[in-house]
């Protein structure tokens, strides 16, 4: 009997299958191009399975077939949906489902489908329980807590996966935002009132926090990382975000501690390493979130714009809100010299927007941005050149 | 010459130690004073390609069996960039590969018998752009356009995005290949895109560059702030997302200005271009893009930032108005008094170096970054890249004036309205011209690959016939 390590034999020559003629993928005299080679056991599998779809057959040795055709390639998006189309029409338990996929990402970890797939059984096993109020137990096997866990397992080993990250933002917003209406108390055990069910949210994003603080103290530079404790802090249905984006209400306190708790936070990351664009660019993000001038930031950022041995005199003083950059760091940075000139460029537009403006403080302001500029495009991001001058050509036909 | 390794701050992490391992391999492969300099080898790319057409890939490629029509367009619009053509016989051999892709229901899929998607969509059309034609046999006249349509309709969420299979999930990709599909074979409507340029705008992360799906909260309380306030994107700012964004509000823009202001979707150009301009490695990385911060360099975004700057100067980027030179006797036109400020936000010749120096595979084929090896992926999008460094492409406004001046309402149209939104986006789309006396070469012109249309990456005459084709034009 012909045979195949990953998936047993041949479906031909299984005799639960005889019934099924399977459908091959070109007729005999079909001359196709960029043809790929298959393996016997791939052309085998994949022929049975164009029967059954065909068919329109829904069967627990449809699951099988699937799974096998799964195995041999995670990247064929008919096999998964239609393996979720058999699941829901014959009931399939989620539980062994889900050990499954954590087998099947672990190893395609890349592949699309095997975050999508998990994403589907959670909404299913959701459904499930609030069909059954709780008592499905089968459901409860799955629950975001879990995935939670199971996704930072595979963060550790592939630090900037996007699809682990962005499942990892699907299930927060889904089960833990204030603005869903699934929560992750569906899958607990012990019935929660609201007040209690609220407090459970606050402190799990207290320790999404941690968790991506441990991701950013394993490499400051993953910029993954830093782009999700954006998400979490400013886009999880927060009151901030919808307040930042509509400008409804000013912030309340709390909001605004959060606000100058990430200031903080990322000024000491960057004192770390002040070339680190991921630092600068979450700063220049929460500045903007908060509508919050970047010139607020001006003693910050002078010490990073030159080089080491040429501090002004004040920069010795200890200014905890303030830090310094760090004595063996490479400077002045690129990413502060542009950062000092956006500070520039940004009060002479708000100088040239307000009533009374002077076009002489204006200029002034722009003459400060031109030299930085040129600085970067002949000096210090070359690359850049086309673009810092680009700048300077904005600057200049503001100020004629 | 100044150093440009990256500077690790005396705080090493993985992200450096990758980043300095990379621009030591990029050092070693780096031709000295002596060496040839590095020329486009455009034989043993073709050969290559050929080689992947005639004689297929073995049992290793398996992973690409849901991707069939992905195979052909990239190693087919590859062989166009280079310059070469495919002969009858091989052209009908395509467009039956292609056409058994069809589903019963509407719409390509990724091989025979496979479900359709959105993806493998737009690789089956714009296969059939280049190497179809009218007529019995010829691929064009036997998509069916109406199940097309009703299944991208079937797809479409309540957000204004659309899945990109049944039961799968949403991603800028699918709805960029929706648009360009829906583009090149006259199929968009109002009911298609409504709320799908809010989508678009909702991927815009505080980085300026685009991710790959925001969350929608179908499920979402009533609250006191409009939805549009709780979308959060989910995923980073990536080359691939954003130029998919970017391409896709490029399209949807001209039906936006119908839209009452105060709820018209809008995104933050600026921040975009930043962020584009901030993917363009140093010199110690031969100035080759990368995909996300503190990413390594990879070719195929060559196309995918590299791309995005002739899309950004369709959106005014760039272009800034000089100092007045016209005298009082004669009055400027619309083109004479918008000039480019200069000719690039990015470094044309850098990313020529990257794509010559260090995509090109020794045996033919491009590749990621060496020691990798070539791919029919990043054959084509290190070739596309090449030609957004090599030349300039732009829209002309003469050239959609008088496309518009020529229109004749097309037969088949079933009201004026929708005649209208036919000529918007065949004059938008077929306007995109590449501009006389700005390409630039990094050797020479020996070199040059052909011009790709910022939008479809087709070549300009081939979404010229297409077009003109489903449009009933020319
Ligand atoms: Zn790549």
């Amino acid at each position: 009997m012909a045979k195949t390590e990953e998936t047993g034999p041949l479906y031909a020559a299984r005799p639960e299958w005889k019934d099924i003629t399977p459908i091959p993928q070109y007729a005999e005299n079909a001359n196709p191009i960029a043809p790929i080679f298959y393996t016997e056991a791939y052309k085998d599998a994949t022929d049975y399975f164009r029967a059954v779809v065909k068919a329109g057959e829904l069967s627990p040795r449809v699951l099988e077939l699937t799974e096998s055709v799964i195995r041999l390639n995670p990247a064929h998006y008919s096999a998964w949906q239609y393996r979720y189309k058999v699941i829901v029409a014959i009931n399939s338990p989620l539980a062994p489902e889900h050990a499954l996929m954590n087998e099947l990402a672990t190893n395609h970890l890349k592949t699309y489908q095997v975050w999508h797939h998990r994403r589907l059984l959670l909404l299913l096993a959701a459904k499930r329980l609030s069909e059954s109020k709780g008592e499905d137990k089968d459901a409860i096997a799955l629950s975001p807590e879990t995935e939670l866990g199971f996704i930072a397992s595979v963060l550790k080993k592939d630090e900037k996966n996007y699809h682990t990250w962005a499942f990892r933002q699907w299930v927060l917003a889904t089960f833990f935002s204030p603005l869903s209406n699934l929560s992750s108390t569906l899958f607990s055990t012990s019935p929660m009132n609201e007040e209690e069910a609220s407090a459970y949210r606050l402190s799990m994003l207290d320790d999404e926090i941690a968790f991506v603080e441990s991701m950013l103290h394993a490499d400051i530079r993953n910029n993954s990382a830093w782009n999700h404790r954006f998400f979490i802090n400013f886009k999880l249905g927060t009151d901030v975000v919808m307040k930042s984006t509509h400008n409804v209400a000013e912030f309340d306190n709390e909001e605004k501690d959060i606000v100058g708790r990430e200031l903080s936070y990322t000024k000491e990351k960057i004192a770390l390493a002040p070339n680190n664009a991921s630092a600068w660019n979450y700063i220049r993000g929460v500045l903007e979130l908060a509508k919050i001038p970047f010139s607020s930031l001006t003693s910050f950022v002078l010490p990073y714009t030159r080089s080491h041995g040429q501090e002004a005199d004040d920069d010795q003083i200890i200014d905890l809100d303030n830090p310094l950059p760090s004595s063996s760091s490479d400077l002045p940075a690129p990413p502060a010299l542009e950062f000092l000139a956006d500070i520039y460029e940004r009060d002479a537009e708000t100088l040239r927007s307000a009533e009374q403006s002077e076009q002489a403080t204006v200029k002034e302001k722009l003459q400060k941005a031109i030299p930085i500029w040129r600085s970067l495009s002949e000096d210090h991001d070359v690359t850049r050149k086309k673009y810092w001058e680009h700048r300077i050509h904005i600057a200049q036909i503001t100020c004629s | 010459m100044v150093n440009t390794a990256t500077r690790i701050d005396s705080y090493p992490s993985t992200t450096t130690n990758e980043q300095l391992g990379t621009e030591e391999q990029l050092t070693q492969i780096r031709p000295t004073a002596d060496d040839p300099p590095p020329r486009l080898q455009k034989n043993a790319h073709l050969n290559f390609l050929v080689r992947n057409l005639m004689q297929g890939f073995p049992a290793r490629f398996v992973s690409l069996d849901a991707s069939q029509p992905w195979l052909a367009y990239w190693s087919l619009q590859s062989c166009y960039t280079l310059g070469a053509s495919l002969d009858p016989n091989n052209k009908q051999r395509c467009i039956d590969t292609i056409m058994a892709f069809q589903s019963p229901d509407g719409g390509f899929g990724g091989g025979p018998g496979q479900t359709p998607h959105l993806l493998a969509n737009y690789a089956a059309v714009c296969t059939l752009a280049i190497v179809g034609r009218p007529g019995p046999g010829g691929g064009w006249d036997q998509i069916d356009r109406k199940k097309m349509y009703n299944w991208f309709l079937s797809l479409k969420q309540p957000d204004g995005s659309f899945l990109v299979s049944q039961d799968s999930e949403v991603d800028v990709r699918g709805i960029y290949c929706l648009l360009c599909a829906a583009a090149l074979l006259n199929l968009t409507t109002p009911e298609l895109i409504a709320g799908t340029a809010a989508f678009i705008a909702s991927l815009q992360t505080y980085e300026g560059g685009f991710a790959c799906a925001s969350h929608p909260y179908y499920f979402s309380k009533s609250s006191s702030f409009p939805p549009e306030a709780a979308r959060p994107p989910l995923g980073e700012a990536h080359g691939g997302y954003t130029f998919c964004a970017l391409a896709s509000w490029v399209m949807l823009l001209p039906f936006l200005s119908h839209e009452p202001s105060g709820s018209r979707p809008s995104i933050d150009v600026k921040r975009l271009t930043r962020w584009c301009v901030q993917m363009q490695g140093s010199p110690a990385e031969v100035g080759g893009f990368r995909g996300r911060t503190n990413k390594l360099v990879d070719a195929c975004y060559a196309w995918w930032v590299g791309g995005c700057f002739a899309l950004l100067r369709g959106l005014g980027v760039g272009l800034s108005l000089p100092v007045p030179v016209h005298t009082d006797t004669d009055v400027p036109d619309e083109e004479e008094q918008w000039t480019d400020a200069d000719d690039s936000l990015f470094n044309r010749l850098g990313l020529q170096e990257y794509i010559l120096v260090a995509a090109q595979h020794p045996q033919g084929g491009l590749r990621d970054k060496p020691p990798k090896t070539a791919d029919a992926y990043h054959t084509l999008y290190a070739l596309s890249g090449l030609s957004s460094a090599q030349h300039r492409v732009s829209q002309s406004q003469e050239v959609k004036a008088k496309l518009r001046s020529e229109w004749r309402p097309i037969k088949a149209s079933p009201t004026p309205e929708s005649d209208t939104i036919s000529q918007t986006v065949f004059t938008e789309s077929r306007s995109w011209k590449e501009e006389e006396g700005s390409s630039e070469y990094l050797q020479g012109a020996a070199d040059r690959v052909n011009a790709a249309h910022p939008v479809f990456n087709l070549t300009m005459t081939h979404v010229k016939d297409i077009m003109n084709h489903f449009y009933e034009q020319g």
